[in-house]
């Protein structure tokens, strides 16, 4: 948005950004680099407490970032600066190939130093201590409000052709959020679930394809039983994805049987990454009669005759979670899993630390477009599952330095890699689908993220 | 009745003082403290707990804990909005979820009864058929149904109200909700009042006042009406205990900004603060709402005023 | 006039008694006025169809989900959602498994049994997102319901009579001191216990029960208590204890068989409220967890697809009703019969 131009120099441990001469903030004042790097200092400054942190720290490393966010160094010291007020200067310690694609995350929006300060602690809690630089402005919002509002912001830095402000809604209901929709009283929602039956032949559904996936990740450390290679490989068999994905999960979700879905990431010969679907049918593919061999196999090198697994998952997820269980159940015998439906909050939790659970249906949404973004948690130093294995640490570290044909190729042994030892089971991925009322225009899902983009949201004038 | 009054602000402050105690046993063993946060030091942890006073005996804590409470300091959120102070949270939902269980409150109350004298009054028996079929109803079915009936017939096939809460038109946009919350109350009421109204009107200063060829209207009014009126206030404490559970399920339909979508959303993300927060809201209210009932009691019923016993 | 006449007493009636008459004991009156009581609850139609209603209901929560060739938990994905097909109606065309949904861009009619192949199956009530039969879950799910109902039921008689027969029956300070804990828990609103038991118990039917105990049964005391202290003056009460009679036995040979009545409609009153409580909790959440199967889920689930498929609800919604409108009827007729 911001920038007119960006390089990358210094074999790619520099990049710079050079920034439009007109911007504004909603309250008049010039947006200058100077923002920006304050932004980025903001979130390494262990004093924010800021869930982003890894970000920079792991994800594309800016220089002293790490020391920074344990104190050793002063937050003045980030990789991080402003030369002139157009100009944004990012160091890092080691080559990041999808920086670009990183820093376009909303974490890492310029942020009024200025501001902050003028809001004593209170920023960003209500619609007075906020500042927008995009063609909306928020003019109400409460923490966890069901409503929030945005009207045009008149010192964005060009005419954005808005007619009319935007109202966003919190439904609890889905069905209530549809029969709204249809009266006329909202005029886009998001469609999940059963209901997208009722719209899938509609001439209004727009589907974002997005990278978020459900995989089960398993606990490699918790329980011994998850450490035979072919326990874990019974599991990932016994799996029927497509007819769940189509019965139960529904709304464009699709089974995978690899890590990185369609149409997420392109290599440099222009193919999709995920171009052959099957490709890992032999690991992942759904084969009962094989999981059952491959299952009493294992067992009998484990030397017990039944098992009993903890599986956690959201407890708003357990419609999906229920007949995964089953046919884990039903199609490994001896397999007994004890189901633990938790809060969102705690279920992230344990996903993040891998603490407390040998199975966990995971969702996850990569933060940048790049494969590496569902490679982390099973780098030793991302730990979320435990996988610990030191080849794979080593190719994963090759593929931060490298780029073009030679880095894809060192994708696809990571991807290989994971699969072939079953670090983790894939499930499903999908996309969002919204309806989209007459006359509307601009509705945006980022790729990368569940967010919705509403800056180039348009509607005509009655 | 000074006497009464005494007595009954004192039982009132008591049990707020127990429903305090409890929170706090409460609040001294749940997890998620904020100071788990792995990444703080020692000292670090010793200087947070020193500056919010959990370095004192634990007595201390309380009555520092009890004082906070009743200034309206309730803490701040973990988990749901990290931070945010509760009170904060609340300033805005709580007028909104009282206002709509105020006015379903005398909604309800007074449709049940209107319907419970008409159905006392006329002998009819299509009347009392209708009449019993309507309070069943109101009594047999969730409030979370009729809500989605509402929606569907006003807001969805007729479109004459809004299906949503809209900030804009706070009003207008409220009447579902009012409507679908109100129908128990007045299933309830309906019932009650239609009971009492039987009995009084079997009474003999009744037949008296019908002998003298009073009009009957008066005698409604006059005999009727006030008498029935007297037990109806005795219900109104558990009418609000089910508007306060009804209005968690409502406020999730219709998205009402209120406490109870607040409630649930802090209890199904382990929110502790919030819940044990809120849970003190909601009792305060309930006693303060009590006392007032009683007193209105009070008033008017001569009998509790002169012998002040309340049984 | 004839009954005012006077009596003249004749050599017949002063025999001594009888063995069979020394047998009556003070609680005679009692069983008198019990039969009245049952003469005067069947003269109620209304009380007898609801009495109908639920002795129908426990039996089909017993029986019901053996009725059917499907299990109800046995999960077939390929059969989600199938809407409701009975044998001998299908060929008349009514629930023969075809259904019709308001899309969003029009009404299309389909028959996912055709579609499926299986047009030798029936599903009575249909399927679930899962594919489990909804008529065997439909009565399993009245079945979890019924339990809390007994569960409140044995709560309300063992706490709360015996808490509110005590208070009012030995009066004085014991009173006091009870009703003062009686005002306490009475004071914390049920959904509040509710919610501090959720932050320490996991949610599921053992939560429901629990908060049923610490706060179900309030009212149960307070009637049990106001009905001992009208029974517990009247003279042949006051009689039993001049002759020496022990507490155990006024209370339970003399109070309470006259006090059933009202305790009885208490019950039936209570019922309603836990069942409604379980519901509530469901669907807010809080209930017995996601894949358990009571009517508070069923209904919950229902009512999250009913634009979709509203044959979902109609069943368990139906249960449901029945089961409240049988414990009204019930309790009205008791509270009428027992005036």
């Amino acid at each position: 948005m911001a920038s007119q131009s960006s390089e990358i120099t210094d074999g790619g441990l520099t990049v710079t950004y050079h920034l439009r001469d007109d911007l504004k903030w909603s309250n008049g004042d010039p947006l200058t680099a100077e923002h920006f790097v304050y932004a980025f200092q903001r979130i390494a400054d262990p004093a924010t407490k800021s869930g982003s942190i890894y970000l920079i720290t792991d994800c594309c490393m800016v220089e002293n970032a790490e020391e920074i966010s344990t104190g050793e160094l002063p937050v003045s010291e980030l990789g991080v600066s402003a030369p002139d007020k157009q100009t944004f200067v990012i160091d890092l310690e080691q080559p990041c190939p999808y920086i670009n694609s990183l820093v376009t995350l909303c974490c890492f929006s310029p942020c009024s130093r200025e501001f902050v300060n003028s809001c004593s602690g209170s920023y960003a809690s209500s619609a007075d201590t906020l500042l927008s630089c995009g063609p909306y402005v928020m003019d109400r919002y409460e923490p966890l409000a069901s409503q929030i509002h945005l009207s045009p912001n008149k010192y964005y830095y060009k005419d954005a052709g808005i007619t009319t402000g935007v109202n966003l809604q919190v439904v609890g209901d889905a069905q209530q959020a549809l029969m709204c929709y249809e009266t006329g009283m909202l005029d886009v929602i998001r469609i999940t679930g059963e209901l997208a039956d009722l719209a899938k032949d509609d001439p209004h559904l727009r589907a974002f394809s997005t990278a978020q996936i459900y995989r089960l990740d398993i606990n490699h450390q918790s329980n011994n039983a998850l450490k035979n290679l072919n326990i874990r490989k019974a599991m990932a068999k016994s799996i029927d994805r497509e007819s769940i994905a189509k019965n139960v999960v529904r709304s464009g979700f699709s089974a995978l049987e690899r890590v990185v879905p369609k149409d997420f990431y392109t290599r440099t010969d222009g193919k999709d990454f995920a171009e052959d679907q099957k490709k890992y049918i032999e690991q992942m593919g759904f084969d009962t009669v094989k999981a059952a061999s491959l299952w009493s196999k294992g067992l009998k090198e484990l030397g017990v005759s039944s098992l009993e697994l903890e599986f956690v998952y959201a407890a708003t997820q357990s419609k999906v979670a229920e007949p995964i269980a089953k046919q884990l159940e039903d199609n490994l015998r001896g397999l007994k899993l004890k189901l633990t439906p938790l809060p969102d909050k705690e279920w992230l939790h344990r996903i993040d630390t891998g603490d407390q659970y040998d199975i966990i249906l995971a969702s996850w949404v990569p933060d940048y477009v790049d494969p590496t973004a569902l490679y982390t948690s099973c780098i030793s130093s991302g730990n979320n599952h435990r996988y610990h294995d030191e080849q794979f640490n080593d190719t994963y570290l090759k593929s931060q330095s490298t780029s073009g044909t030679q880095r894809d190729e060192i994708l696809v042994q990571l991807e290989s890699k994971i699969l072939e030892d079953v670090a983790l089971i894939p499930l499903f991925s999908g996309e969002q689908r919204y309806l989209v009322a007459d006359g509307i225009s601009g509705l945006q899902v980022t790729p990368t993220g569940v967010e919705v983009v509403v800056s180039e949201l348009r509607k005509e004038k009655e | 009745m000074g006497r009464y009054l005494r007595k009954r602000i004192i039982i009132s402050v008591s049990i707020l003082f127990v429903i305090l105690l409890v929170l706090f046993l409460l609040m001294q063993f749940m997890p998620g403290s904020p100071f788990n946060d792995a990444k703080l030091s020692k000292e670090q942890v010793a200087a947070l707990k020193e500056s919010c006073g959990l370095d004192k005996p634990v007595i201390v804590q309380f009555f520092r804990y009890i004082g906070k409470m009743l200034r309206g300091d309730l803490g701040v959120s973990y988990s749901i909005s990290p931070n945010t102070p509760i009170t904060t949270l609340l300033v805005n939902r709580f007028p909104v979820t009282l206002r709509i269980g105020f006015l379903s409150l005398v909604l309800g109350t007074a449709a049940g009864l209107v319907l419970g004298l008409i159905t006392a009054f006329f002998k009819s028996r299509v009347i009392k058929v209708l009449f019993n079929f309507i309070t069943l109803l109101g009594i047999a079915v969730p409030s979370y149904m009729f809500a989605m009936f509402f929606s569907w017939t006003l807001g969805y096939k007729w479109k004459i109200f809004p299906m949503l809460y809209d900030f804009r038109s706070p009003t207008f946009s409220s009447v579902m909700p009012i409507l679908a919350l109100s129908l128990s109350v007045m299933a309830i009421i309906g019932q009650f009042t239609k009971a009492e109204a039987r009995d009084v009107m079997k009474s003999d200063y009744v037949l008296l006042a019908k002998c003298t060829g009073m009009k009957s209207s008066t005698i409604i009014i006059k005999y009727i009406l006030r008498n029935s009126l007297i037990p109806v206030i005795t219900i109104m404490a558990s009418l609000l205990v089910s508007l306060l559970t009804g209005s968690l399920v409502i406020e999730k339909m219709f998205a009402v900004p209120g406490i109870g979508g607040l409630l649930t959303t802090a209890i199904s993300s382990n929110d502790y603060s919030v819940v044990i927060a809120l849970s003190f809201v909601y009792s305060a209210l309930y006693i303060v709402v009590m006392l007032i009932l009683d007193l209105l009691y009070c008033i008017i019923d001569p009998r509790v005023r002169l012998g002040g016993k309340p049984d | 006039m004839a009954e005012n006449a006077i009596y003249i007493p004749q050599d017949s009636d002063f025999v001594p008694a009888s063995e069979d008459h020394k047998k009556l004991t003070s609680s005679e009156a009692v069983t008198g006025s019990k039969n009245d009581m049952r003469k005067r609850f069947f003269a109620q139609k209304s009380a007898v169809a609801g009495m109908v209603i639920l002795i129908l209901l426990t039996f089909l929560a017993l029986i019901g989900p053996y009725l059917t060739t499907h299990s109800y938990d046995d999960q077939q994905l390929e059969r989600a959602n199938l809407p409701p097909r009975a044998p001998v109606l299908s060929s008349w065309g009514i629930m023969d498994g075809s259904e019709t949904i308001n899309k969003t861009d029009g009404k299309v009619t389909v028959n996912r049994y055709e579609e499926l192949g299986i047009m030798d199956e029936y599903y009575i009530f249909g399927t679930d997102n899962l594919g489990r039969d909804m008529f065997a879950r439909a009565f399993m799910g009245l079945r979890v319901s019924l339990i809390i109902a007994l569960a409140a039921t044995v709560i309300n008689l063992f706490i709360g009579m015996n808490f509110g027969v005590i208070s009012g029956y030995f009066g004085g300070m014991t009173d006091i001191i009870m009703q003062r804990i009686i005002d306490i828990i009475g004071s914390i609103p049920t959904l509040v216990v509710v919610t501090l038991l959720m932050l320490v118990l996991q949610p599921g039917m053992g939560s429901i029960i629990i908060a049923l105990m610490l706060s179900g049964w309030i009212e149960m005391s307070r009637i049990a208590r106001a009905e001992v202290f009208k029974v517990k003056e009247l003279e042949y009460i006051q009689a039993a204890r001049t002759m020496g009679a022990s507490h155990r036995h006024i209370i339970f040979r003399e109070i309470m068989p006259n006090i059933t009545g009202k305790l009885v409609t208490q019950i039936m009153l209570s019922i309603p409220s836990a069942v409604f409580l379980e519901a509530f909790l469901s669907f807010v959440g809080l209930g017995m967890p996601a894949g358990s199967c009571s009517l508070g889920t069923l209904l919950t689930d229902g009512f999250s697809n009913v634009l979709l498929h509203i044959y979902k609800l109609l069943p368990t919604a139906a249960l449901m009703i029945l089961l409240m409108i049988g414990c009204h009827l019930v309790a009205e007729g008791l509270k009428k019969a027992s005036e």
